[in-house]
């Protein structure tokens, strides 16, 4: 399988606080992991340096991916352009981000402006929007925070569907493991102070959706790991 | 048709500032000194049925449009500028304050010895006037965009121009729009005192030669048209600010 990322003893200072230490993470083509952690443990501050948003202190980071889809903590729309301008803003192809905003099941939505939407809707737009390009690799920030668990639940299973259907490499970053157990195929876990990777999961078998008892088992390993760190 | 509440307590309000100006023109008991809305109002009449108010009117006009039009040019380029570096921000900005600061008379000598009497004093007058506002504004608009959209357009690799459209002038625009609201105020007002200072034609030439021959109720009938005409034209543009950008639609739950 080809590398899409490679993470090598990656550090990250921020004056002198080191936020991240350590840090070894391959991600191969196809491949959906989440990165679990407590919150403020450096989950996005790791996200960034792998879009090329941050740089490391420290550390090699080699990248072999054109395009990039980023689905941001909050939605960061343009409040003043409609969704369909919103996701024209960074791709030119009428057609292709039709085709999107079909996937996502906005299309009927194209011309509202973002403040007419609900938060769940504005999600799935901020999904389009990182989806539209084509992306070889799709990062999601904590992208549920703020939504209840029926909208959760079914944007999960939408993201699931898009994945599976785009075969896309996926990375989502999150503090909730069932949100995570959900969408990937191996889980890194990111604990300590600096953090750094202690563990991974894998799951072998598929998990049904947020309320699959499976969690529940995911849930004692992942959490013994962050306590043994 | 229905009064809505507030219009009714405005209509209330010119009415009461109608008998107010009766009040006090009774009191005076000299035209001359404050002429009732009487008199006043028979000297509109008077220019308008001639149809030298609108001649007037438009002389104003079109001097003050062109000085707005002029610091909004000016303005937009000097203002995005200062407002993506601070550094020029701050070396631009006492400038400005003193531009801002300066009165209308103390241009006069520069201008007479550049132009003499006529139409350019003027326009570079209001221009002058208008040009900080403009500028202050449009710099903050820039200063408000929101970095996060600019970070979400660097990862997309958006291009600059794109950037420059979509994100840049759309978080200005309620800036320009305010600082056009502003000046359509204040452009009246400077271009008037500058014709009655160094002006050749307009209401501001008429007010000074109607207060030459005393005749007051002829410069308050300049002086309300004046007044009358702008709040038009500031209502029209506000009308049109809130078909354009006002709130539309209903949020979708």
């Amino acid at each position: 399988m080809k590398k899409v990322i490679e993470l090598l003893d990656l550090c990250k200072d921020f004056g002198k606080l080191r936020v991240l230490k350590n840090i070894n993470l391959t991600l191969y083509e196809s491949q959906p992991v989440a990165i679990v952690g407590r919150s403020g443990c450096g989950k996005t501050t790791l996200l960034r340096i792998i879009a090329n948003l941050d740089s490391p202190t420290a550390g090699e980071v080699s990248r072999s991916f054109e395009n990039i889809g980023y689905v941001f903590q909050e939605d960061r729309l343009i409040p003043w352009c409609s969704i369909l301008e919103n996701l024209s803003f960074v791709c030119e192809e009428i057609v292709q981000v039709i085709d999107t905003l079909r996937l996502v099941g906005l299309e009927e939505f194209k011309d509202y402006k973002p403040r007419e939407l609900s938060g769940g809707m504005r999600q799935r737009v901020n999904l389009a929007r990182a989806l539209v390009k084509k992306p070889d690799l799709l990062l999601l920030d904590e992208p549920f925070q703020s939504l209840d668990v029926v909208t959760k639940s079914k944007l999960i299973s939408d993201i699931r569907r898009i994945l599976e259907e785009l075969k896309t490499t996926c990375v989502i970053v999150t503090h909730d493991i069932r949100e995570a157990a959900c969408l990937a195929q191996k889980i890194y876990v990111l604990a300590g102070r600096p953090a750094t990777i202690v563990g991974q999961v894998e799951l072998d078998r598929k998990i049904k959706d947020l309320f699959d008892p499976q969690i529940l088992k995911i849930e004692e390993r992942i959490t013994s790991l962050q306590q043994d760190s | 048709m229905m009064i809505s509440s507030r219009s009714k307590w405005f209509l209330f309000g010119i009415v009461f500032l109608i008998c107010l100006w009766y009040t006090v023109s009774f009191l005076v008991g000299s035209s001359l000194i404050f002429p009732s809305p009487k008199l006043v109002f028979a000297q509109i009449l008077e220019v308008t049925k001639t149809g030298q108010l609108f001649l007037y009117l438009w002389q104003t006009f079109y001097k003050a449009f062109l000085g707005l039009l002029l610091a909004l040019l000016v303005g937009l380029f000097v203002g995005f500028i200062i407002g993506l570096s601070q550094k020029l921000y701050e070396l631009f900005r006492p400038i400005l304050m003193i531009i801002r600061s300066v009165p209308i008379v103390s241009w006069l000598s520069s201008v007479i010895l550049l132009w003499g009497i006529g139409w350019k004093g003027v326009v570079f007058i209001v221009f002058m006037t208008l040009l900080p506002t403009v500028i202050f504004n449009i710099s903050e608009g820039v200063k408000s965009v929101d970095v996060r959209l600019l970070e979400m357009a660097k990862i997309y690799s958006v291009p600059r121009k794109r950037i420059f459209q979509k994100i840049y002038l759309g978080s200005v625009l309620p800036f320009l729009l305010s600082a056009i609201n502003v000046s359509i105020g204040t452009m009246w007002k400077a271009a008037i005192v500058s014709e009655y200072l160094i002006g050749d034609s307009g209401l501001g030439v008429q007010i000074f030669q109607s207060k030459f021959y005393i005749d007051t109720p002829r410069v308050f009938a300049f002086t309300l048209s004046a007044v009358i005409f702008g709040l038009i034209f500031e209502m029209i543009f506000s009308w049109l600010w809130e078909r354009y950008f006002g709130e539309k639609g209903d949020r979708v739950t």
